[in-house]
């Protein structure tokens, strides 16, 4: 086991240089130097050279290549043009926000979708499949941001039940404000036993986590319902059937378990999926995370800002898969013996 | 005459599963109606979807703008047909680059093994080390904002996926018979590789393109809707809803009908590449 984790780590170390070659060589062929960005409209050649000194940038680019690995191995890529922080530090700041919506909506996409993938396999090819199959195809085909706006429309604007946008409502923040304990709104408010602070955050999570579990949600739902079909096929099922087991517990108990192992496979995909979306999904509802940060940075030519992000999300979805691999491993006895 | 005797079945094999797979056949009408569209766009609109016309603006939809006008009081009707063009031939293009980057790394992968799998595979997985929508806005972002980079960020973003599938295949391939016997006869790898394995290899790489069309859409779609792909003037559905952002509350329209032509778009299309695995590989097929 030990010698597992090691050579996973080993090939993600590796990989992870791969990235961060990736998000260098990104960050040199940007139109326009940096320095200009930096400088505004007509530096004079002497502002250059001295910007360029600055950087590093009139150094060889194998020497910046080495430096750049050399920083971002120390966390550090660089400052932000727009908040003038380092983008590690407003990365930091942001990250529980994206990490709550994310997780909340994967747990959603489980919880519901499981069961239903089950049902819809025990009642094949009738109305209740049907329908969720149905159901399942259309919710993969809707963008993610007209699905956010059309919510907007209807829920905030047309019915006015829940807020637009948001994490919380700011009125909160400053008459009755929480403390900061893990960063997710959902647990601060509660440990701090601030009930107007949790329906907020309840209320502004409900539309955006909606958003980002749809489409996942119905992957989610079509897999279990396959392997479950699968898995009802199987002599230990029939046995199960003929010893008079409770039908209940021969979907959720017997069969389930033998659906667990692909769909641990696809619960590290949907992260990733998820990561992209909540992109677009915190920039329709302005949730104040990584991706709605990277938006920004972007519109306003933050190019350091949008390739600090792009690591350190590419890094999250590393670790994300590196759990996953090994609680595969722990699982699957079949994988250990070899 | 094996060929021939396969080509039968599966023509045979498409007309069943038109006959008995109604989603299919939905998909596939969905589809060509928004060929038809794209094609005879100009035709069907009676209207120009660039004409400004600062009189008519924001005018709810009626008999005169079916799909009402957006915010220059340009028609949207004229715009949403137009869009199916940009809209098609995005995730044509996307899938087909993706393809043709893909297919050597994989046929080069599985045919050789060893190190050069190894190495090709490991650049493939940093690519793949990426969430989905991360890497191509990063490369989009690098390569400036425009419909020509987006889909190359997407597709040099997608490439690994094919590689690796065409990889499996061509590993299973090279097993076979008639490449044992080819190589023994001395032929060149690459002719080996282009006349035999690659013909019989194929299969599951189109399966997965076909199904990924519709992803490419909506991702491409997207990227506009970031301001990160097409830019006016050129016209997109994922641009027009962008445009409506600030007044969509009021103006529902200006963002519902580009928006509903994509839902419909990506569900034909991913009906009809669910088709498609159906016919060219039944054993995978959901619909058991």
């Amino acid at each position: 086991m030990i010698r597992t984790i090691l050579q996973r780590l080993f090939l993600m170390c590796l990989i992870l240089i791969g990235v961060m070659t990736v998000t260098f060589i990104l960050s040199r062929v940007l139109p326009g130097s940096p320095v200009e960005l930096m400088l505004g409209a007509k530096p004079t050649a002497q502002q250059i050279a001295e910007a360029e000194e600055a950087l590093g940038l009139n150094k060889p680019l194998y020497q910046q290549y080495f430096i750049f690995l050399g920083n971002a191995f120390q966390g550090d890529f660089g400052t932000s043009l727009i908040t003038g922080q380092p983008v590690t530090e407003d990365v930091f700041l942001r990250v529980t926000a994206t990490f709550e919506l994310v997780t909340i909506a994967l747990l959603l996409a489980l919880s519901a979708g499981i069961p239903l993938g089950i049902k819809a396999a025990v009642k094949k090819e009738q109305l209740l499949d049907h329908s969720v199959r149905i159901g399942s195809v259309a919710a993969v085909a809707v963008p993610v941001f007209f699905l956010g706006l059309t919510l907007q429309i209807l829920f905030a604007g047309k019915l006015g039940w829940l807020p637009l946008q948001g994490r919380i409502d700011d009125a909160i923040l400053l008459d009755a404000p929480f403390r900061s304990i893990t960063g997710f709104y959902l647990l601060d408010s509660i440990l701090s036993g601030n009930f107007t602070a949790f329906s907020s955050a309840v209320r502004h999570l409900i539309l955006p986590v909606l958003t980002l579990a749809l489409a996942s949600m119905a992957t989610i739902i079509r897999i279990t319902r396959s392997m479950m079909i699968e898995a009802l096929q199987q002599d230990y099922i029939r046995s199960a059937r003929a010893y008079g087991i409770p039908q209940h517990n021969i979907h959720y108990l017997y069969a389930l378990k033998a659906t667990l192992i692909p769909l641990l496979t696809v619960v590290g995909l949907t992260y990733g999926f998820m990561l992209g979306g909540s992109i677009i999904v915190e920039y329709v509802f302005d949730w104040p995370g990584v991706g709605g940060y990277m938006v920004q940075a972007l519109l306003n030519n933050d190019f350091t800002a949008v390739m600090g992000v792009t690591f350190f999300v590419a890094f999250a979805y590393l670790i994300i898969n590196l759990i996953i691999d090994l609680i595969y491993q722990a699982l699957d006895p079949r994988l250990k013996k070899s | 005459m094996s060929l021939s005797n396969q080509d039968i079945s599966i023509w045979k094999r498409a007309g069943e599963i038109l006959r008995f797979n109604r989603l299919f056949t939905l998909g596939l009408l969905i589809s060509s109606a928004f060929l038809m569209i794209a094609l005879l766009a100009p035709v069907l609109a009676s209207v120009d979807p660039h004409e400004i016309d600062f009189k008519s603006k924001l005018e709810a939809p009626s008999l005169n703008h079916w799909f009402g006008t957006d915010a220059l009081g340009r028609d949207i009707f004229s715009r949403v047909l137009h869009g199916a063009r940009t809209s098609l031939l995005t995730g044509v293009l996307v899938v087909f680059i993706a393809f043709i980057i893909g297919l050597p790394i994989g046929l080069t992968a599985g045919y050789y093994g060893g190190r050069v799998d190894m190495w090709l595979m490991r650049i493939a997985d940093v690519f793949l080390a990426f969430p989905p929508l991360l890497l191509p806005i990063a490369i989009t972002a690098a390569l400036g904002p425009s419909l020509y980079n987006a889909l190359m960020a997407l597709a040099v973003s997608w490439f690994p996926w094919y590689a690796r599938i065409l990889r499996a295949s061509v590993m299973s391939v090279k097993k076979e018979l008639y490449v044992k016997s080819s190589q023994a006869m001395g032929m060149h790898p690459i002719r080996i590789m282009l006349k035999h394995v690659l013909p019989n290899s194929t299969t599951p790489v189109i399966v997965q393109a076909s199904m990924d069309f519709g992803y490419t859409i909506l991702a491409a779609a997207s990227l506009s809707f970031i301001g990160m792909g097409a830019r006016p003037p050129t016209i997109e559905w994922g641009l027009m809803i962008s445009n409506s952002r600030a007044i969509f509350l009021e103006f529902w329209w200006t963002a519902f009908f580009p928006g509903m032509a994509i839902f419909l778009l990506v569900l034909g299309v991913n009906l009809l590449g669910d088709g498609i695995r159906d016919i060219l590989d039944p054993h995978n097929s959901d619909a058991t």
